[in-house]
């Protein structure tokens, strides 16, 4: 049986979203157990934690595909995690490589301060088959 | 979250009692011929009986070995293809059907709230992606299940359902009992109830 569904409308609930809130910012204990949490609950967190960051998101409009109606259905809100995961490694990696390329500035700061241009470029070798 | 109409305020009300119990506690309660059962979350001390009894099967069916039809997963893999059974094509299948999934969700995450007919579209397509996974993964379950890896994950789950399972003695749900005194009591159980637990019990601790 797959309670997914059910969970994830719990957590989208006003009501349970407030909980989710108080309970960090009081320390209010969501659940009649504060330990062993079960499969279940663990799942309920997640999908919480979820929903309050998509709200959150939602309110600074921080992304144009991210709407109420994306939140209220459960098909949209994948394609939209799985879409904001690949945004997020992108974000990351391109941030990577500026770091990297800010590290041989400071390392060769003779090179880059000839003149000229130059380029920075990942290459990945492979072996052929 | 905005401000709610009266009648978006009703509907989150009623949204809000959808069977809290679900998460209420580390439990999970089920009727079964119109009797109140909970699987509880099992403790320290029943995670290590279970994986006692896992590690007893497993050793069984290894010193059983190949003689009376006993396989570990790879050796019966092999012995799968052998007889035109691949599951190493299933697990590429799999791959490549998630992969499709993961494209058609980067476009219709991409698509706006006018967009409904195409949005409804590519729903349709992923449930049936989705199915195909399911048929294969089922298909490859099927195969599998004979491998001793599997026979002892399965035994660490029955010794789990005898020790969690629990029925309710009075109408109030106060007061529970456990339905098997012992792990024997639970084997010589020949109705359908124990596997309706185990499913429950699965339910519950991978959510």
């Amino acid at each position: 049986m797959n309670y997914e569904s059910a969970l994830r409308q719990l957590a989208r609930t006003n009501h349970w979203q407030s909980l989710y809130h108080a309970s960090k910012d009081l320390n209010i204990q969501l659940f009649d157990n504060d330990k062993n949490f079960s499969g279940l609950q663990v799942q309920f967190l997640h999908w919480l934690n979820v929903y309050s960051l998509l709200y959150e998101e939602l309110s600074k409009h921080e992304d144009d595909y991210l709407t109420e109606a994306v939140i209220d259905s459960e098909f949209r809100t994948n394609c939209y995690l799985i879409y904001r995961n690949k945004k997020c490694d992108f974000m990351w990696k391109k941030h990577r490589q500026e770091e990297k390329a800010a590290e041989l500035k400071t390392r060769n700061p003779k090179a880059f301060s000839s003149e000229g241009k130059q380029q920075m470029m990942e290459v990945e070798f492979r072996r052929e088959k | 979250m905005e401000d709610l109409t009266l009648n978006e305020a009703l509907e989150e009300l009623q949204k809000s009692s959808l069977n809290p119990e679900l998460v209420k506690d580390n439990k999970f309660y089920f009727q079964y011929q119109n009797e109140w059962y909970r699987v509880n979350m099992p403790s320290q001390k029943e995670l290590a009986e279970a994986n006692q009894n896992r590690n007893k099967v497993k050793i069984q069916l290894l010193q059983k070995g190949k003689k009376e039809g006993f396989l570990m997963k790879k050796e019966l893999i092999a012995v799968l293809k052998e007889n035109g059974v691949d599951i190493e094509e299933m697990d590429k299948k799999i791959e490549k059907l998630k992969d499709n999934l993961i494209q058609m969700a980067l476009t219709a995450a991409k698509k706006s709230d006018r967009e409904e007919k195409q949005i409804e579209k590519l729903e349709e397509e992923t449930k049936k992606i989705d199915d195909e996974i399911k048929k294969v993964i089922n298909e490859k379950m099927t195969h599998l299940t004979p491998a001793i890896e599997y026979q002892s994950e399965d035994a660490w789950y029955k010794y789990l359902v005898s020790s969690c399972t629990e029925k309710a003695m009075d109408e109030e749900r106060e007061n529970w009992e456990k339905v098997w005194k012992t792990f024997s009591d639970f084997e010589k159980d020949n109705t359908n109830f124990p596997f309706v637990a185990e499913a429950h019990l699965c339910s519950m601790l991978q959510g």
